[in-house]
């Protein structure tokens, strides 16, 4: 094997999840199979609405007349734009990886590789995994763009094997000149826990908002079986005009559907090969830098006044360290936050679809409080994940916490209460928006609130216990736990299980209320009896489940990794 | 706190990591008095470091008892853990936090009073000379803050038991010389300390008492004071080299 064949199958080696790297075969197999279901599923849900987007589309007529070709080069144009976008934020994020944060390159660095082994290994190994990305997102758009529009042949899949070539190159061209400013932004905001939080609310009011214009369309959808009526002439001007500048994106959408073949070749294989020369240029220049350790980005240290030590219970104390360690770490505080402050918005969303869904298919049905109750547990069961990995985020902290006189209970219950404090903000923003908004009572909201909160805490003494038993702990260089694991996978699970469990449950009851035959069995149980019944039958099946052995197990955690 | 009471009483320990492995401890016995300042050693993989596992709760030992102060680690955990203080050989811990953070966290867990805490904290910083620095994050410490702020963290409390695992490595020669001789007079005020360590030179400079376990076993406990008359053919470290012949790590 050559230097560069060696530093490049390292490189694969350790990006590879830990349970496709051991060679034991005592892999998780449960998670990676439960991840390629969920992938699965979301890639046929995401060609099942595109598809019928594309078919909308590409009716949409302006003044009465049909224009299908135009029509097939805006969508064009839009989609393989947010492709472009897509693919320079992934490359900006393998660059910065590749060349800051692998620390790897540390201990390679001092070994007997000439620079550029080293170079060209991390640069080969960025534009392979580019390309992995982007023939994952490109393969699905354009096949069901393809196939809807009725136009594939075979200059259409091999101009789609050209893309999925080619896009990487211009897109690493352009990342290579943002991952400098990046990386330094990122540091910036990364020391401040002030700016972290900023950087967090921007970032999912930017997703709620495009949640919601997607939603909107789904809602529309739903409701009149068309949204050709959200296709007005003022928005398709604007369509129109951000289709014909979309650069490059229209040169690929002219490549794709065989319009100005020629021009569009020379443009994109001339600005791919000057961007991606000018960027190589670039990074090697950073690299260069990064390895003669020439670039530093700390701020100047400031004299800092010495606070006043605060005394706390150790249960408050506890309780601190739990939100210093997650706050002053921003993947955990994207993970924490994120799902928590978008779930309002998508249980808004989604109940108002489930009403027009339930509306159409059962007429006019008291299932408005079923129907809540089933999102709000479903999206409280996404958002109550985190706790799935109270004791593995901790690591070696674990055992010396446990050389502390803390009771388990204590250290527990402090990492029980962190998690619980954004599910019951969550729950109940979710609760106030459904009454508000009237999918239910306000009286059915504050039931759904007892409801979910219940399952809330079952969830989190069960994910709590499970990580106490089997913990996961991260070996990455950071420490940070970056990918699902099994207990992650057996909580989403056993959650959705039960959210879905109850939510049948609760809408055969609300049919059943109204309507005679076999579902009047259901219609005689009290609703309370399913939507806090069973929740709270959980809990208390948790509860045991979480004390009885506790102290044993808390002593037999052992973090070393 | 009854004065006449053992700091440590260790029974018949042993550590078996799982039912097929050999033994990591193996039937150890070891008490240790107030005032004296005791030396584990042994070569990498000797069974030093799960002994003081065993001895701080991270691990739960296989057979045997543990009595710390005169509390029994397994029957009153909390009770014996509020007695001693512990330095791991990992210091990677509580990055996240600034140093007086840390600090008053460890006050929290011992609930040490406000008053006594800031009087401490200003006596250790004097000692390991963190300063101003005691107000950074730890993550911005170099490996020997480090290793300073956790030995500040196990003391805040004034433990009669200070156990601590491979404390002078990463530490400068001068702050090693201040807490060698910070241990000395710690001790000399009625503490005892335990600590596992390489340097020879340092156990047989700074120790009542030397323990040699190798293959999880005790080999030797002897009074280092007596020594050169028991042994005058040797020194200490040749005597080490003698008992643990066969090496290390197997």
């Amino acid at each position: 094997m050559t230097r560069v064949g060696l530093l490049l199958s390292e490189q694969i080696r350790s990006a590879l999840p830990p349970s496709l790297r051991k060679k034991s075969g005592k892999s998780n197999l449960f998670g990676t199979l439960l991840t390629l279901v969920l992938v699965a599923g979301i890639l046929a849900v995401f060609v099942l609405l595109f598809g019928r987007f594309v078919g909308t589309y590409l009716g949409v007529r302006i003044n009465r007349i049909p224009d299908v070709a135009s029509r097939q080069f805006e969508l064009m144009s839009m989609a393989y734009f947010a492709l472009f976008v897509v693919c320079v934020a992934v490359g900006v994020s393998g660059f910065c990886h590749s060349l800051f944060e692998d620390s790897n390159l540390t201990i390679i660095i001092t070994m007997p590789f000439s620079g550029t082994a080293i170079f060209v290994a991390h640069l080969i190994w960025v534009y392979l995994r580019q390309l992995i990305i982007t023939a994952f997102f490109v393969l699905p758009v354009n096949f069901t763009f393809l196939a809807t529009a009725g136009i594939v042949n075979a200059y259409n899949v091999l101009m789609t094997l050209v893309v999925c070539l080619v896009l990487p190159f211009l897109s690493l061209g352009v990342a290579s000149i943002l991952v400098l400013p990046y990386y330094a932004i990122k540091r910036r905001i990364a020391t401040s826990a002030v700016a972290t939080a900023l950087c967090i609310v921007v970032v999912m009011g930017a997703f709620g908002y495009l949640y919601s214009r997607v939603f909107e369309v789904v809602c529309a959808l739903l409701d009149t079986g068309k949204i050709t009526s959200l296709f007005n002439q003022t928005t398709m001007n604007g369509i129109i005009a951000f289709a014909s500048h979309a650069y490059p994106a229209n040169f690929f959408a002219n490549l794709m559907l065989g319009r100005d073949v020629a021009l569009s070749v020379g443009v994109i294989l001339g600005a791919s090969a000057v961007l991606f020369g000018v960027g190589t240029l670039l990074v090697r220049l950073i690299f260069n830098k990064v390895v003669n350790a020439d670039l530093v980005f700390a701020k100047p240290r400031k004299h800092r006044v010495a606070r006043a030590i605060k005394a706390r219970t150790p249960f408050e104390s506890l309780l601190h360290k739990e939100f210093s360690m997650v706050l002053r770490n921003s993947d955990y505080t994207y993970m924490y936050f994120a799902t928590a402050l978008v779930m309002p918005l998508m249980v808004y969303y989604t109940s108002r679809m489930g009403s027009i869904l339930t509306a159409s298919l059962l007429g006019k049905m008291p299932v408005g409080f079923a129907v809540c109750t089933f999102v709000t547990m479903l999206y409280g069961t996404l958002t109550n994940t985190f706790c799935s990995t109270n004791i593995s985020r901790d690591g070696y902290m674990a055992l010396t916490v446990k050389t502390l006189p803390f009771r388990p209970e204590t250290v527990l219950g402090a990492k029980m209460v962190f998690c619980f404090v954004v599910s019951i903000l969550s729950i109940l923003a979710s609760c106030v928006l459904t009454a508000a908004f009237g999918f239910q009572t306000w009286g059915e909201a504050i039931m759904s609130f007892v409801a979910c909160l219940l399952l809330a805490v079952a969830q989190i003494l069960f994910a709590t216990k499970l990580d106490l038993k089997y913990p996961h702990f991260s070996n990455t260089p950071d420490g940070n736990i970056k990918e699902a694991n099994s207990t992650v996978s057996v909580v989403i699970l056993v959650g959705l299980i039960a959210s879905f469990a109850i939510g049948a449950l609760l809408l055969l009851q609300a049919v059943g209320s109204t309507q005679g035959q076999l579902l009047t069995v259901f219609g005689k149980i009290p609703r309370a009896a399913i939507a806090v019944g069973i929740p709270a039958l959980l809990m208390g099946l948790s509860s045991t489940y979480f004390f009885v052995g506790l102290n044993k197990r808390y002593a037999a955690l052992n973090a070393e990794v | 706190m009854d004065n006449n009471i053992d700091a440590l009483v260790i029974n018949h320990l042993s550590k078996q990591y799982n039912s097929h492995a050999k033994k990591a401890v193996d039937d150890l016995n070891l008490t240790c008095k107030r005032g004296q300042i005791v030396g584990l050693l042994g070569h990498n993989g000797a069974g030093k470091s799960t002994t003081l596992k065993c001895l701080t709760g991270i691990l739960p030992y296989t057979e045997g008892e543990v009595v710390i102060n005169g509390y029994d680690l397994h029957a009153e955990p909390v009770k014996a853990k509020h007695t001693f203080g512990f330095v791991s050989d990992r210091h990677d811990v509580f990055v996240k936090m600034t140093g007086d953070q840390y600090l008053a966290f460890m006050a929290d867990a011992y609930g040490v009073t406000k008053k006594e805490r800031l009087d401490k904290v200003e006596e250790l910083n004097a000692l390991f000379g963190l300063g101003d620095r005691i107000h950074d994050p730890i993550s911005d410490y170099s490996h020997g803050m480090r290793q300073k702020i956790c030995m500040m963290g196990s003391l805040v409390h004034q433990p009669l038991l200070w156990i601590l695992d491979e404390p002078m490595i990463g530490l400068d020669p001068a702050t090693a010389a201040k807490v060698s001789d910070y241990m000395l007079s710690y001790a000399k005020a009625g503490n005892c300390i335990l600590f596992s360590s390489h340097n020879i030179n340092s156990v047989q400079r700074i120790c009542d008492r030397a323990v040699i376990i190798h293959h999880g076993i005790k080999t030797d406990d002897f009074v280092l004071s007596s020594f050169a008359e028991e042994h005058p053919e040797e020194d200490l470290e040749s005597y080490f080299l003698s008992r643990t012949r066969d090496g290390g790590a197997q």
